[in-house]
């Protein structure tokens, strides 16, 4: 049977509204922008991928972080919006492939702006929320503009309307990525892509049982980062 | 630390406790089944060695321990030590099973998964169980303190327990144990601010997050202090408590925070609870025992409880009797949310009744066509000398036509010559001025053109119209889509059902196999089958009738063509004796599974169903009236185009048609201008 049948129909609630009254929960947004470009070909994307999965799959067995944490994906090597910003019950396997070189710039301001429009959606429909996070996880530099990008990053991090992480792999620019980030760049120790996503998980869950309000506590970056 | 530890522990009276296996695992510590199992007692081991106050507070509260606080609540009824004389290094409680935390009974997601059977009577039911659990705190001294989602748990008879009372605020004298940690969506405004909970908490503070809890239970999951904020900031939910921002209360616009879409509001309850959510959640309660308490709370929903009603056309949704119609039908009609599984039924609607709904909605059939050429007119009358000054015109051109006709003729039998360039040059600017010459009827025609251009423009636009509104498409259309939305609810249901007659099929097949099961080979009549053979069969394993397949019966070498055959025959006449009890076997638990796995599917088309119907009826009924308000206007229109068009064609003439008029008008003088 043909769905668009039902867009015939006027007076149709939005789908999202929907999902809001049914789950009203605070929501804690998280934002993946992830470097798919031409050098995180074979074992790195391989890890990438792993680690994704294995963090939704951390989140669905959480009562209360499947609820409340929505994960948006992005990737760039060209820029793709992979997932819409959806709690861990909705995930999709992205099954990244590396192609392309490094849009930064650009990804960073899309996904802003992805991050901007959520919370417009959160307020219409009422729907309190934590401060959203932001990680870039990236093993080049920029090919693009990023300046624009890094100046909208100070100024979001500044206005507390998100924070901005990042994490560098092998051999990512860790001084342009200092330039990016308000935050000092952590880098990945070898590929701990799984190690990282497992803290990242801990993180959410414990953040989405926090207060929503601008306080961030993450653990410290133990068992995944070189220090 | 993980490891099971193998020692046994100490109770306050030496008793030895032994631990079996491990249950869970929090921050704090384990918790253990006690040997033997089955006890309904467990253990709580902490990871770390608590400080003297915590030992203090666990024995205080274990010395405290009642039947009322353990009917509750996981309350340390004994502690734990690992040697005589040693430290508190753990306590013993009431073992809790098949609960589950309180926020997947508000919030409908979870609810609908876990909760399936739960209606608003049930969510109504867990916050008067809800008040009568705070009731019982407060009654002994103690508070609660961190109040929160995860630390409250309920089963699906809407009983309430509550969990980690090794937190709460314990008194004894003049001294005071804290209650160290809370959660910001429960805590009251007053004490957001403060940086950490070493600081006595009151029976109001709890009674604020009694009071979200029950909002949560009794709105949908919703938050009170979330909602559409108008102001341009982000408004986090802390900060919306700290500034008292009841989205749902009556000086909710003066906190510039509304009700968010989708939600309902306090009138869905009587004025008695709605009262205590407004004081619970205004300036006022952050006063000491200002807001409501557990047994307010109680009396208000045991009363309301009284007052509940089923709606007649959803018999899942229970409501406020005082209330004029069923709020969750309107709330799910505009919403298009499933609040509640129906425990019976997928469906709410008749498809064959609703079918002959659409089947007698008459079509309104193809529309009425009207055109100008259905009007003929006459030319309205010209002006007086208009007529005249047509024929003049019409004289000067056939003259000059005439003239271009003689020269081309002269020109063509070459009897022009160069010399005759002027007279040329003369004759041109004659046949021109013959031909360019306005004439009085020039300004008649261009008003003529005028009132055809704007009739033309005019139809169009009530033809469009017409068509538009008064034509069949948008029925057609509408029809259409219904049978769509049939198509797809037949699926579903058909789906449905099969999955239930497979359902039933295996209950039946099972039910069959237990009573061949009971037919042994014992009770065999035919005559062949003789005790021997019986014995037989039964040192190869087949002992009732239940066994007999021929695959079996093959590898038998006592057996021949005809005794294998007589033994099939006696199974299948058993076979036959067998009947199928309905009432007996079919799980209540597999066919609900079914439907709240259907219901779902079903639902949206069966609103689109509905509400379509009507729409189409509506489509139906706009026809016919349009065609009836429509026809004159737009008959006017084509009648007015005719006539512009027959009072324009006076001056539109082709110069083929002017030339023979103009011959016939020589040829037969005067019949007078058409």
């Amino acid at each position: 049977m043909d769905d668009n049948t039902n867009d015939m129909l006027p007076d149709q609630q939005p789908l999202g509204a929907v999902t809001f009254a049914e789950n009203p929960e605070p929501r804690c947004p998280c934002l993946l922008l992830l470097d798919t470009s031409g050098s995180m070909a074979g074992q790195p994307i391989t890890e990438l991928n792993a680690g994704i999965r294995e963090f939704y799959s951390e989140l669905q067995n959480d009562s209360l972080a499947i609820k409340r944490v929505e994960v948006a994906l992005m990737s760039f090597g060209p820029v793709r919006l992979i997932s819409e910003f959806n709690t861990a019950d909705c995930f999709f396997d992205p099954q990244l492939v590396a192609e392309g070189d490094t849009p930064m710039g650009e990804a960073i301001r899309k996904g802003i702006d992805l991050i901007k429009t959520r919370k417009e959606q959160y307020r219409a429909n009422g729907i309190s929320f934590y401060r959203p996070w932001i990680f870039l996880i990236t093993d080049g530099a920029p090919t693009d503009e990023w300046q624009s990008a890094a100046a909208m990053v100070r100024e979001g991090e500044s206005a507390k309307s998100f924070a901005f992480f990042t994490i560098g792999v092998h051999k990512a620019d860790m001084k342009i990525l200092k330039q990016i980030s308000v935050r000092d760049p952590v880098k990945l120790q070898g590929l701990k892509f799984r190690e990282f996503f497992q803290w990242l998980s801990n993180s959410m869950k414990s953040a989405s049982r926090s207060n929503p309000g601008d306080r961030i506590q993450l653990a410290p970056p133990l068992g995944w980062s070189e220090i | 630390m993980a490891s099971v530890p193998l020692k046994p522990f100490l109770d306050r009276s030496g008793n030895r406790i032994h631990l079996g296996k491990k249950l869970g695992s929090g921050g704090e510590g384990d918790v253990y089944e006690i040997l033997p199992a089955h006890s309904n007692v467990v253990a709580k081991i902490y990871h770390k060695p608590l400080d003297v106050q915590k030992q203090e507070k666990l024995l205080l509260m274990a010395r405290g321990c009642n039947d009322e606080l353990k009917s509750i609540s996981a309350w340390p009824t004994d502690v734990l030590h690992a040697r005589e004389g040693g430290p508190v290094v753990g306590f013993l409680m009431p073992k809790i099973s098949d609960y589950e935390p309180v926020h997947k009974v508000y919030g409908p997601s979870h609810r609908k998964e876990h909760f399936p059977h739960a209606d608003w009577r049930f969510l109504v039911r867990t916050a008067k169980n809800l008040a009568a659990a705070f009731f019982v705190i407060h009654k002994f001294g103690y508070v609660i303190g961190d109040v929160n989602e995860g630390n409250i748990l309920v089963n699906n008879e809407a009983c309430v327990r509550l969990i980690d009372c090794d937190s709460f605020q314990v008194r004894a004298g003049d001294r005071l144990y804290y209650c160290e940690v809370g959660v910001a969506q429960f805590t009251p405004p007053e004490i957001l601010s403060s940086k950490h909970f070493k600081m006595e908490r009151t029976a109001n503070h709890d009674n604020f997050g009694l009071s979200i809890l029950s909002f949560q239970l009794l709105f949908f999951g919703r938050h009170p202090y979330s909602g559409v904020y108008s102001g341009k900031e982000d408004m986090p939910l802390e900060k919306s408590i700290a500034e008292f921002r009841f989205a749902y209360g009556k000086n909710s616009a003066f906190k510039s925070i509304a009700p968010p879409p989708n939600s309902v509001g306090l009138s869905v309850v009587p004025a008695q609870v709605a009262a205590l959510f407004e004081h619970a959640f205004a300036e006022a309660g952050a006063r000491p025992n200002g807001r409501p308490g557990a047994g307010e709370w109680w009396d208000a929903l045991e009363s309301l409880e009284s007052k509940m009603r089923r709606c007649s056309a959803d018999s899942v949704h229970s409501y406020y009797s005082g209330l004029a119609s069923c709020p969750w039908c309107r709330l799910e009609e505009s919403s298009g949310l499933l609040l509640f599984l129906s425990a019976d039924r997928i469906t709410k609607i008749d498809l064959p009744r609703e079918w002959q709904k659409v089947e007698a909605t008459a079509r309104p059939g193809p529309i009425p066509l009207i055109s100008p050429s259905n009007f003929l007119h006459r030319a309205a009358p010209l002006p007086p000398g208009i007529g005249h000054a047509i024929d003049l015109r019409n004289f000067r051109h056939f003259v000059g036509i005439s003239i271009i006709v003689i020269l081309a003729v002269l020109v063509l039998f070459g009897m022009i010559t160069e010399d005759l360039a002027i007279p040329f040059l003369i004759v041109i600017v004659i046949v021109a001025v013959l031909f360019l010459y306005p004439g009085a009827a020039a300004a008649e025609k261009r008003r003529r053109r005028g009132n055809l251009e704007s009739a033309r423009y005019l139809w169009d636009l009530w033809n469009k119209k017409w068509i538009a509104e008064a034509g069949d498409a948008a029925f057609l259309a509408q029809l259409n889509l219904l049978r769509d939305l049939r198509g797809k609810y037949e699926k579903i249901d058909r789906d449905y059902r099969a999955s239930l007659l497979a359902l039933e099929r295996s209950i039946k097949d099972r039910q069959q196999k237990k009573f061949l099961e009971r037919c042994s080979i014992d009770s065999c009549t035919v005559p062949r089958v003789t005790g021997g053979l019986k014995n037989i069969l039964k040192s190869v394993g087949i002992g009732t009738a239940a066994d007999i397949t021929r695959g079996k019966l093959l590898g038998i070498p006592q057996l021949d063509n005809t005794l294998t055959n007589e033994l099939l025959a006696w199974r299948e006449k058993m076979e036959k004796n067998f009947l199928f009890d309905p009432t007996q076997g079919i799980d209540r638990a597999d066919v609900q599974a079914l439907i709240h796995k259907y219901q779902p599917m079903l639902k949206p088309v069966e609103r689109d169903l509905v509400q379509g119907i009507l729409k189409l009826q509506r489509i139906q009924g706009d026809i016919l009236k349009k065609r009836i308000t429509l026809r004159p206007a737009v008959e006017k229109r084509a009648r007015e185009l005719a006539q512009a068009e027959v009072d324009y064609e006076v001056f539109s003439r082709t110069p083929e048609e002017l030339i023979s008029r103009e011959i016939e008008g020589i040829l037969f003088p005067r019949k007078n201008t058409r």
